[in-house]
């Protein structure tokens, strides 16, 4: 901790450390300093201009994200001259800004329209400075729309440094600035890993999902089909908020509701997957472990962390688990298992999943996803999509009584329930691990050392004697540092000191998705992930392996944890991708050897 | 001469250059030609340097087509200023100088050549 710096912001007294800036120490004093390029949790592009304010002894307005405090400074955060300016450069952002705001998809959730109707912008006396560009629909998962774009910089930023994928960037000058993928190829063909981070930290609507709310309802008003819906951890904790509910609201029985409400044929989810998928890369660890196979075993929940692998270190994909998503394993039972209980065609079943995920429209898409025979999961929509549909269909979330799941593929532990925050994975499968190779359960189930918001999570947890070291990293940036000492002590020494690795692409892990609603923080997103744990600890079965619909579903028709049919089903395979444009070179990996 | 005796006449001796001009010149046609300048140069880093450049240039475009009014050119102050203010380099920090004393120097010779240019418009 440095020195501490005293200064006055409207007349209050405050003390920071040095090397604040000034609208972090507004911020502990409850001024919210206007701004729109700023975000809380990026380095400061200081590009909008809007966050001017008046400093004591100085002539000209200072940008209070970028300016940092001195002893006895004296700062006004509004004035006429402040105002007016502010007015102005909304105005100018508006100029160039492709205002359709009544069916935009951020509506109500963008920063810029907030700040032009707060101030009482009126955009009919603004000459626009628009041309119309057309927009990037090329990916599966995140489209561009450059005509909403205002260059703020964020998604550069978030896309760069937080997750070192380096996919957008500004290209062009002045005026025409603007932010594309490299070589302006568009998003298909860029090494985008799909996260979507630069659609949770885009202030308006130029970077969001790829939108299939038609598609699902086209499917859901069609009566010759059977349409099954799951939803990932995270998205019960984050739902709410989307119906003005505190954040982090344990959404769960009502967001069942909403599902049957909306005319969903049958109500699953993904947190059964989710113990599935311990059962199975559990069984792997301890397979892996027990017999020497490659380690340290690396978890591959997170689509936008395995097309990154597959880009940066597909060396290393013989580490990463062979198990499929939650999501993907899901998506192979639902047109097999459950088609064949429910004596129903799996040409007549659509496969619908709600994910916290931009990344999982693509995972959904990979060609060798289809082992079911047809595409195992059809439609991924994300949490923001969903609450639109909820919305559309005049459904009052918030008072919904709670309901419940179907069975067959409803039930769950708090081990899957957890897989939604950073550490999650790693600590349901720790649960499970011990007890294979124990045949008890672990004493004490919470693996605190994997918990919270810290980067890279690193523990040794005894296993009846034996020490497993375990690291768990969350943002893509984080992943980089980890992978390259793995890669550096296997190169050096022929093998990693660790044994088994977490990775999610997105920092927090899935309550952080691209999916998510718009307008959190690293804060918020911590937050929810509380509300999973608190979750976890109220649930009475907390064991992956205690899951009677897990343990019937193996007994039935899987047989054991890695038995052939699981590994068809529930296994996949890795490539390599050219680090230009994101594309499949060769197999890394193989499915049957 | 230097900065702070020019600075008197609220002029600036920039990088010493000198651009001098006789009554011949349309002062429209100047001014279009240092907002052409400053747009061009302008990296894009930030917005109120950028934006405000290109709204610039559009409205002395509009003056010379004469398809504008007195407005415009309070209109055209008040972005500079603003430009001015909250620009984050000096580039977008000096226009200012050529936009205001230009349009307050030189007014009634802008409202004249604006009533010409509608004259022969209509």
């Amino acid at each position: 901790m440095g020195r501490m710096i005293n200064l006055t912001i409207d007349g209050k007294k405050v003390n920071v450390a040095e090397n604040t800036t000034i609208i972090k120490a507004a911020d502990e004093i409850g001024i919210k300093i206007p701004s729109l390029c700023y975000h809380e949790d990026l380095i400061p592009t200081s590009g909008c201009g809007v966050c001017v304010v008046e400093i004591e002894g100085s002539d000209m307005p200072k940008r209070a994200c970028s300016t940092t405090v001195y002893e006895g400074m004296n700062v006004k955060t509004n004035s006429i001259q402040l105002r007016n300016l502010r007015k102005m450069l909304i105005e100018l952002i508006l100029a160039d800004h492709h205002v359709d705001c009544p069916t935009c998809i951020a509506n109500n959730k963008c920063e810029l329209q907030d700040l032009a109707y707060y101030m009482g912008v009126k955009t009919e006396d603004i000459a626009s400075l628009m041309k119309k560009e057309p927009v990037d629909d090329s990916s599966v998962s995140i489209v561009r729309d450059p005509n909403k774009c205002i260059a703020c910089g964020r998604c550069v930023t978030v896309c760069n440094e937080i997750q070192t994928v380096y996919a957008l960037t500004h290209v062009n000058r002045g005026f025409d600035v603007e932010i594309n993928t490299p070589f302006s190829k568009g998003m298909a063909d860029s090494i985008c890993i799909n996260c979507g981070q630069c659609a949770v930290y885009c202030p308006t609507a130029a970077l969001t999902e790829k939108i299939e709310t038609d598609q699902v309802w086209t499917e859901l008003l069609n009566p010759a089909k059977h349409v099954v819906i799951q939803a990932a951890p995270a998205v019960r904790v984050t739902l709410g908020e989307e119906f003005g509910m505190e954040e982090g609201s344990l959404t769960v029985g009502k967001m069942y509701a909403a599902f049957r409400r909306l005319g969903f044929d049958a109500i699953f989810d993904t947190n059964f997957t989710a113990d599935l998928t311990i059962m199975e890369e559990g069984t792997e660890f301890v397979t892996r472990f027990k017999e020497g196979g490659t380690l340290p075993l690396i978890t591959s929940c997170s689509p936008g962390w395995v097309k990154f692998m597959e880009t940066y270190y597909s060396d290393l994909a013989d580490n990463v688990s062979t198990c499929k998503s939650p999501q993907q394993m899901f998506g192979a039972l639902v047109k097999t298992l459950y088609a064949k209980e429910k004596n129903i065609t799996p040409e007549s079943i659509t496969s619908v999943s709600i994910m916290p995920c931009t990344a999982k429209k693509f995972e959904a898409r990979r060609s060798e996803m289809n082992d079911s025979g047809y595409q195992d999961v059809d439609y991924v929509l994300t949490t923001r999509e969903i609450a639109r549909m909820i919305k559309e269909a005049g459904i009052d979330f918030k008072h919904l009584e709670d309901e419940k799941a179907d069975d067959l593929m409803g039930i769950y532990t708090g081990a899957g329930t957890i897989f939604g925050a950073t550490g999650g994975v790693m600590e349901a499968a720790l649960r499970s691990a011990y007890y294979l190779i124990t045949g008890k359960n672990l004493p004490d189930c919470e693996i605190k050392a994997v918990r919270g918001m810290e980067g890279i999570k690193e523990a040794v947890v005894d296993v009846d004697g034996i020490k497993v070291k375990i690291a768990v990293a969350h943002s893509l940036g984080h992943a980089r540092k980890l992978m390259d000492k793995i890669r550096k002590q296997i190169e050096e020494t022929g093998k990693s000191d660790y044994h088994f690795i977490e990775v999610m692409a997105c920092p927090g892990g899935c309550v952080g998705g691209g999916g998510q609603p718009f307008g959190s923080s690293l804060a918020t997103r911590a937050r929810r992930g509380e509300t999973l744990y608190k979750e976890d600890k109220g649930l009475k079965l907390r064991f992956s392996h205690e899951n009677p619909a897990v343990a019937a579903l193996y007994e039935k028709f899987l047989g054991s944890p890695g038995s052939e049919i699981a590994h068809n089903l529930l296994h996949t395979h890795y490539f390599h991708r050219d680090k230009l444009e994101g594309k499949v070179v060769k197999e890394a990996t193989y499915k049957n050897h | 001469m230097d900065f702070y005796s020019l600075a008197e006449y609220k002029a600036i001796l920039g990088s010493g250059a000198i651009l001098v001009m006789d009554n011949s010149v349309n002062i429209a046609d100047m001014l279009e030609s240092i907002i052409r300048f400053f747009r061009h140069e302008s990296c894009g880093k930030c917005m109120p340097c950028s934006n405000g450049n290109e709204m610039l240039y559009r409205s002395i475009k509009a003056i010379k087509r004469g398809e504008a009014d007195e407005s415009e050119l309070d209109k055209m102050v008040i972005i500079a200023e603003t430009m001015h203010k909250t620009s984050f380099c000096a580039l977008g920090q000096s226009l200012l100088l050529v936009v205001k004393s230009a349009i307050e120097n030189f007014k009634d010779d802008f409202l004249t050549y604006l009533r010409n240019r509608k004259a022969v418009n209509n």
